[in-house]
């Protein structure tokens, strides 16, 4: 039987035995700053304190995957991106994957989610990844508005931009003059789908 | 001026400008319940003249902007949070009880970032954590997530 420390012991015993006297709370708001890979690869191994908080689903709403440079094996941080995104229990609401993310990364991603989170995964990650991004095709994409902004918002250098068959998007007047101010070629979810 | 009392019964006077950072006594004056010295059980003299201190300085947050003092605050946070382990996650207790955002953000990262890039071996030992672990849980973490244990270089010094 495992015998659990009481939580929120109070500030001032003097002597920590062990700095995890803090409540499971607190290790939440520290641990969560680090990486993900370090909260996988080395942090779990620390102590059952650490191992129990680590497996919260909250730990894992945002997954920032982006700083990952120096590694040597790119399998690894597959491995982590798939074990946080399992470990979100569905309700991963931010994920940032650079260069590594492989087609198969991003569909396990989109079907690890909720429905409601599910939708703007593709949408987020490329807004997200690829800044530079200059010509996109989203057909048929389940993207809603928020996923659209997003796009527009972290890919500035869009000069074309296919939302045919998106029909979660819904184009309100603000919306709409945003895309034709910023991007010159755009073709709008009602459009025809001949050609294809 | 807002009287708090510490644990160990010492009184500090703050200004209430300085005091309302903390969510916790801003809305003990709201509700008019800071009347008198608010007591606060939770939190030692030493500590309590550190967060005082964070108060102080952090007064007016929003003007720093404008007069150029920003520079001025995050070499003072820098200083700030200089400090070992257990006063650090005193703060932090004490920064949670008040509910003082920014200073729990400061001491959090403070303690993330000095976790980052260490070895398992150098955490325990930074923190004086015994591995608590049983031989059955190792060897899960092993199996779940083989590719964990080649990860990148770590450091495994305690600084």
């Amino acid at each position: 039987m495992i015998i659990r420390k009481p939580k929120g012991r109070v500030a001032n015993k003097r002597k920590y035995e062990s700095l995890l006297d803090l409540p499971d709370d607190l290790w939440e708001n520290i641990l969560m700053r680090l990486a993900a890979i370090e909260r996988l690869t080395i942090a779990q191994q620390v102590c059952t304190t650490w191992r129990r908080v680590l497996k919260e689903p909250t730990m894992w709403h945002v997954i920032d995957m982006s700083d990952v440079r120096g590694l040597p094996d790119s399998k690894v941080v597959q491995h982590v991106c798939r074990e946080g995104v399992d470990r979100s229990q569905g309700e991963l609401v931010d994920i940032r994957i650079d260069f590594f993310a492989t087609k198969e990364l991003l569909v396990y991603v989109a079907n690890s989610v909720k429905p409601g989170n599910q939708r703007n995964v593709e949408a987020l990650a490329i807004s997200k990844s690829l800044p530079a991004l200059s010509h996109l095709h989203l057909i048929r994409n389940s993207m809603t508005n928020i996923g659209l902004e997003a796009i527009l918002d972290g890919c500035p250098n869009l000069e074309s931009l296919d939302l045919r068959g998106c029909f979660n998007v819904s184009l309100d007047k603000i919306l709409s003059s945003r895309i034709s101010k910023q991007i010159k070629d755009v073709k709008y979810p009602r459009d025809s789908l001949a050609g294809l | 001026m807002v009287k708090l009392k510490s644990n160990d019964d010492k009184e500090f006077e703050v200004e209430e400008a300085a005091v309302i950072q903390s969510e916790m006594i801003k809305n003990m004056i709201e509700d008019g319940c800071a009347t008198s010295v608010i007591p606060l059980p939770n939190i030692d003299s030493k500590t309590l003249i550190k967060v005082i201190e964070y108060l102080n300085k952090h007064i007016n947050m929003g003007k720093a902007a404008e007069t150029g003092e920003e520079d001025d605050l995050k070499e003072f946070d820098e200083q700030f949070v200089n400090m070992g382990w257990e006063e650090l996650f005193d703060v932090i207790m004490a920064a949670n009880y008040l509910n003082i955002h920014e200073l729990m953000e400061l001491c959090c990262q403070s303690a993330a970032d000095r976790l980052k890039n260490k070895s398992v071996r150098a955490v325990r030992e930074m923190l004086k954590i015994t591995n608590d672990l049983t031989e059955e849980e190792e060897q899960e973490i092993i199996n779940d997530a083989p590719w964990a244990f080649e990860g990148p270089e770590i450091d495994d010094t305690v600084n």
